[in-house]
């Protein structure tokens, strides 16, 4: 145990970079570090605040009908969804493959002690994601239904036990995609393919539960949608729902029990397995014997590039975060196609017009989601000084970060357009904001991206989910891309003006134009101060 | 070939890394750093490299600025930090090419640099490898051959011998030597101090940022080794 907690401390204080923070010496990386830490706090709080608002929404409604437990339920079920995916991806990086392997065990201590304190540091993070959007729907619950003294000791403690399910049970199924992949020629291809199946799986999963509202029979005994819906994908959010508001005991044991049973299951499977799973992922395939060749020439732009391109593609967890973006906008393309008059139902909106309005939105929302160039820059990692010795300016360096993103998204924009064209048939002004809207969101996200990314890069990672998930600059630009999809979509619909697609129109291009002259003017003074 | 001038580095404020520190490399040294650990032997070579800012001081590489002019000061020189953190997702063939490309450097011209070098740290055959299943003696030599690619004037070495087996480490200062015949100049660190005392024709002594002997090595040393000189300098300097 005492194993256990010194490795978790070791742990614990990389997480977020906080320890960097209070013990760096050099001022402009302890400004950046804050910075970073800074714009993590501002994303924790607007998550909480998006939790606010959901909670209450959801209260209201269920509070109407007479159903308000559902909403523990519902939110319980979201955040375990939620913390299930980001353990699957983060497992390879996290619990293998990580960076300080080879030390950590050289130590004297016990393999099944490292195991626990990888799953753990899994666990905090999760748990921060966990606590930012179940304790909104907690004090909304305890506001509108002022339950019994014993809830609220009750609710801090089963918020701690929740996140743990989904972590062990995602660190397993990453382990198991880990070992199913890790001697597979193309094992990132797999990683991805597979990743991407899973995600698009739970999506469906909650998308078809959710056309339940869609039946006006039941609307009338909103528990019997529910209920059947929450502890059919998820049991344990039912159990977290039934212990907090009827005080029920063997929900309570259940989640306890289960908890406990998948937590020794995977220590103790791990303490078996951890040590070799690990030296299979290390053990890099030897490539065939070289033979000297002529090679090929290319230009400084297509080498740097190339580089971006190879960098990209080397890891799973970078393509699944970014592209699934774009595979999103494509199924979502097809959808409109197919089944047009379906996804109106499913999103309550009565007539195409409406629809074609808001598509372009939706799809710039898509296409923010997909930026590369947000932890591009932190990808970097340790390697940096090799771009920064070298007789490269910090325009092609930010270019070439800047095309991966328009090699992406392009492409993706102009399938989608087309699909969606054909599907609603709309005039030709939406038809034409169809492509340029998402094309104006793509190149204003992939700067923002860099912009914000350079100015908080999360250099000195172990694993790369580290860089990809956990840096400020990601959160930045996901929420920020969620808002700029958000806000112009509402008013388009609301206020029905063809004049709110133009104004955001220029109001990107205004954007991207400005942040990249920024980027050029300063690009290699902001680079030499990355460390 | 390199003139630096009053070269200052702080970090956090009032703490100076290098403290006011000047020196020539002429196109034809091979220029030993030494000192203590932490005496300020990578900042200095970061900061002429352009990987590092400097508060105050001048660094000119053939007469151009690395302050005012990076990339022109970049396509002169190579340099290799002491724990070279290669691109692992690379083959070693592909991150040549890819240095090659960044340089400029010819179809023919890399070809042959490619073989010469990569057979003579006995790398030929690993080259489709991955960087990342290299071990750390192998990355070093990768790395030496990406900074011979472009057959640079002045190379920036930071312990270069470290990680190195017997037979790269003589092989890396025949081509040192080879070099230098032809114009081009080292400037490197290490703490070997036989072999900067063999390799070098000059050197320089740092202690807490501050340069505290440098030029030719007979006149540096007199008629002592260099470990006593060293010893004695940094411990009483």
């Amino acid at each position: 145990m005492r194993e256990f907690w010194i490795l978790t401390k070791l742990q614990v204080s990389s997480l977020f970079g906080i320890n960097k923070i209070l013990h760096m010496k050099n001022e402009d990386e302890k400004k950046q570090g804050k910075r970073a830490l800074g714009a993590l706090i501002a994303m924790v709080f607007a998550l909480g605040y998006m939790s606010i608002l959901y909670s209450y929404m959801l209260g209201s409604a269920f509070q109407l009908f007479g159903t308000l437990p559902t909403l523990l339920g519902i939110m319980a079920l979201a955040t375990s969804l939620l913390i299930l995916m980001f353990s699957i991806f983060e497992t390879k990086g996290v619990l293998f493959g990580f960076g300080d392997f080879d030390i950590v065990m050289s130590w004297p201590v016990n393999v099944r002690a490292v195991a626990a304190s990888r799953v753990f540091t899994m666990y905090a993070y999760n748990f921060v994601y966990a606590f930012v959007l179940l304790l909104p729907a907690g004090v909304i619950y305890a506001i509108m239904a002022a339950p019994p003294l014993w809830y609220y000791p009750l609710y801090l403690v089963l918020i701690f036990l929740l996140p743990a399910l989904p972590t062990i049970i995602g660190a397993l199924l990453g382990t198991l995609l880990t070992v199913a992949t890790s001697r597979m020629k193309k094992s990132n291809l797999m990683n991805v393919l597979v990743q991407m199946v899973l995600v698009f799986g739970l999506m469906i999963v909650s998308m078809r539960s959710g056309m339940a509202f869609q039946d006006p029979s039941k609307l009338a005994n909103f528990a019997e949608v529910f209920r059947p819906m929450i502890k059919g994908i998820y049991p344990p959010a039912q159990w977290f729902q039934d212990a907090l508001a009827t005080g029920s005991l063997p929900a309570m044991l259940w989640l306890l029990l289960l908890t406990l049973a998948t937590i020794a299951l995977l220590i103790f499977w791990l303490g078996k397995n951890f040590v070799v799973i690990n030296s299979r992922i290390k053990s890099k395939p030897r490539g065939e014997t070289f033979v000297m060749k002529r090679q090929v020439h290319s230009t400084r732009t297509s080498a740097l590039f190339k580089r971006e391109l190879a960098r990209y593609f080397s890891s799973s967890l970078y393509v699944v975060n970014t592209a699934f973006g774009y595979v999103m906008m494509i199924a979502a393309g097809i959808a409109l196609l197919v089944k047009a008059e379906d996804v109106l139902k499913f999103l309550d909106i009565p007539e195409v017009p409406s629809l074609t309005i808001l598509v372009p939105f939706v799809l710039g929302w898509m296409a923010s989601l997909g930026t590369t160039t947000a932890s591009s820059i932190s990808m970097e990692g340790k390697s940096l000084w090799i771009i920064k010795s070298m007789p490269v300016s910090a325009k092609d360096w930010l270019s070439a970060k800047l095309k991966i993103t328009l090699m992406l998204a392009i492409p993706s924009i102009l399938i989608t357009g087309t699909l969606v064209t054909i599907g609603l048939k709309p005039g030709l002004l939406d038809a034409i904001w169809t492509y340029l809207l998402p094309l104006a969101y793509t190149f204003a996200f992939g700067v923002l991206g860099l912009w914000v990314n350079i100015r908080m890069p999360r250099l000195d990672w172990h694993s790369e989910a580290e860089a990809i998930k956990q840096g400020g600059a990601t959160m930045v630009t996901v929420f920020a891309g969620m808002g700029a999809g958000f806000l112009p979509a509402v008013l388009a619909v609301a206020t029905g003006s063809a004049l709110v697609a133009p104004i955001t129109f220029a109001i990107l291009v205004g954007m991207t134009i400005w942040m990249w002259s920024s980027l050029v003017r300063n690009g290699e003074r902001l680079l030499l101060l990355l460390h | 070939m390199l003139t630096i001038e009053h070269l200052t580095k702080c970090y956090g404020g009032d703490v100076k890394a290098v403290d006011d520190l000047s020196l020539t490399v002429m196109p034809g040294d091979i220029y030993g750093f030494i000192g203590h650990n932490g005496a300020g032997k990578t900042t200095t070579l970061r900061a002429i490299a352009g990987i590092l800012s400097f508060e105050s001081g001048s660094i000119h590489v053939n007469g151009k600025s690395i302050a005012e002019d990076p990339i022109a000061c970049k396509q002169q020189m190579a340099y290799i930090p002491d724990n070279p953190d290669l691109y692992e997702h690379l083959t070693g063939i592909q991150y040549l090419n890819f240095v090659a490309d960044i340089y400029g450097v010819s179809a023919a011209d890399r070809d042959e640099r490619i073989k010469k070098y990569a057979d003579a740290f006995e790398m030929t055959p690993r080259l489709n490898d991955l960087i990342g299943s290299c071990s750390h003696g192998m990355k070093q030599k990768i790395a030496l051959i990406s900074a011979l690619i472009h057959n640079p004037k002045l190379l920036l070495l930071d312990e270069p011998f470290v990680g190195l087996d017997p037979k790269a480490a003589h092989m890396l200062k025949t081509i040192m030597a080879e070099l230098c015949n032809s114009g081009s100049a080292f400037f490197f660190s290490t703490h070997v101090l036989e072999v900067a005392e063999k390799l070098c024709n000059k050197i320089a002594i740092i202690k807490n940022g501050k340069l505290i002997a440098a030029g030719e090595m007979d006149k540096v040393k007199g008629d002592e080794s260099l470990e006593t000189l060293f010893l004695e300098l940094t411990d009483n300097a």
